[in-house]
């Protein structure tokens, strides 16, 4: 987290203003309603809204919560929303915060599986999924490629990333095993100078 | 079906629980228990739901959910897996908010987490293999997996353009 001291210290509290709940709710509704792309579209619009134009929270806690909802499990966004609400509010902005982010796409994803599913098994659309599965390799294969170039800067990474792979790949160990192994390794085998940055 | 429903809704607690490092980190664990434990989808439907995800809005993890649970068990079903996948967040989240400072100063966590980012990394790299296999079946779709990889890392081509732009490739070469 390079901007970590961002400009929020300097700002301090002073020029936030208030969030009302249903301003909340609206504003994470609308941006689970427009962004497609998944987490790491959404997070810079929602920054974009509640530090620059809202005043709502500080670049600062803007920044911790992020930290906190990528070190806790769980999608990313629905972490983030939940957090800033019940900072911002209490419980009831985090649980109408979450509710806006979920909502539009539960409704969205619902009217796909009903009404255009069926058509899937159209020759049609069959051929342009055909077309569309290797794109999603692609982009699979490019999020590990994104996430992995900063952390793999450490040799001990890397190794550990290897290791991993292999063993999900050769000895078929379940995804569960390979997170707790790699906690269990982060504490027994920490990095050399400190710790290595999130 | 009250089994069923069961099943899903706890299949998805284990999901959002072990669910470190978002979406496309959840893949590999989704594929274990949607695919291989219960056999409730095939690999090409799973890689199918993940391009519906990866077009609509909002998050992948809860996209796949609700798509994966109204396939699986309808409504309640899609109501019950998108609940299962949020619960860890809500249980967990509001303890790690109270002890924010304490969270970030505990060495054995932020140790834990330098080897949880590179498992992380392998259960993406490992869902693109798994996808990959069924979705990588000849030269055409081996051409296209190559062809986005280098507009992503060359031109930086937006994915929701890749998607059409594979949908316009299948058509063409398969249809």
């Amino acid at each position: 987290m390079d901007n970590l001291q961002g400009n929020g210290g300097a700002a301090g509290n002073g020029g936030l203003n208030e969030a009302r709940l249903a301003d909340m709710l609206l504003l994470f509704l609308k941006i689970g309603a427009i962004t497609i792309g998944g987490g790491y579209v959404m997070i810079p619009l929602i920054r974009e809204v509640i530090i620059d134009k809202k005043r709502w929270i500080t670049e600062r806690d803007f920044v911790d919560n992020l930290a906190i909802a990528q070190s806790i499990p769980g999608p990313i966004v629905v972490n983030f929303s939940l957090l800033t609400g019940y900072r911002l509010r209490g419980l009831k902005g985090g649980l109408l915060s979450l509710l806006g982010t979920v909502t539009p796409s539960f409704l969205i994803i619902l009217g796909i599986a009903i009404f255009l599913w069926r058509f899937k098994d159209i020759h049609l659309v069959q051929a342009a999924f055909l077309g569309i599965r290797p794109v999603v390799v692609a982009l699979i294969a490019s999020a590990a490629y994104k996430l992995g170039k900063p952390v793999f800067r450490l040799k001990r990474a890397l190794v550990l990333f290897i290791l991993f792979l292999a063993g999900l790949i050769i000895l078929g160990v379940h995804p569960i095993a390979v997170v707790v192994a790699g906690a269990a390794l982060g504490v027994l085998w920490p990095p050399k100078s400190g710790v290595e940055k999130g | 079906m009250f089994f069923v429903l069961l099943d899903l809704f706890l299949s998805y607690v284990k999901i959002g629980f072990f669910g470190f490092g978002g979406g496309y980190a959840m893949l590999a664990l989704m594929e274990h228990e949607i695919i291989r434990v219960h056999g409730w989808m095939t690999m090409p439907e799973f890689i199918d739901i993940i391009a519906v995800a990866e077009m609509t809005p909002g998050p992948i993890a809860i996209n796949s959910a609700t798509f994966v649970g109204y396939n699986v068990a309808g409504l309640p079903g899609a109501t019950l897996a998108t609940l299962g996948v949020i619960l860890p967040s809500l249980l967990l989240i509001i303890p790690a908010a109270k002890i924010v400072s304490y969270f970030y100063q505990h060495r054995g966590l932020q140790r834990a987490l330098t080897g949880i980012h590179p498992a992380v990394i392998a259960l993406i790299g490992f869902a693109a293999i798994v996808v990959g296999e069924s979705a990588m079946v000849d030269l055409k779709s081996w051409a296209i997996t190559a062809g986005c990889l280098a507009l992503l890392f060359l031109r930086g081509t937006h994915p929701l353009l890749l998607i059409a732009l594979g949908a316009v490739a299948g058509l063409i070469l398969y249809a």
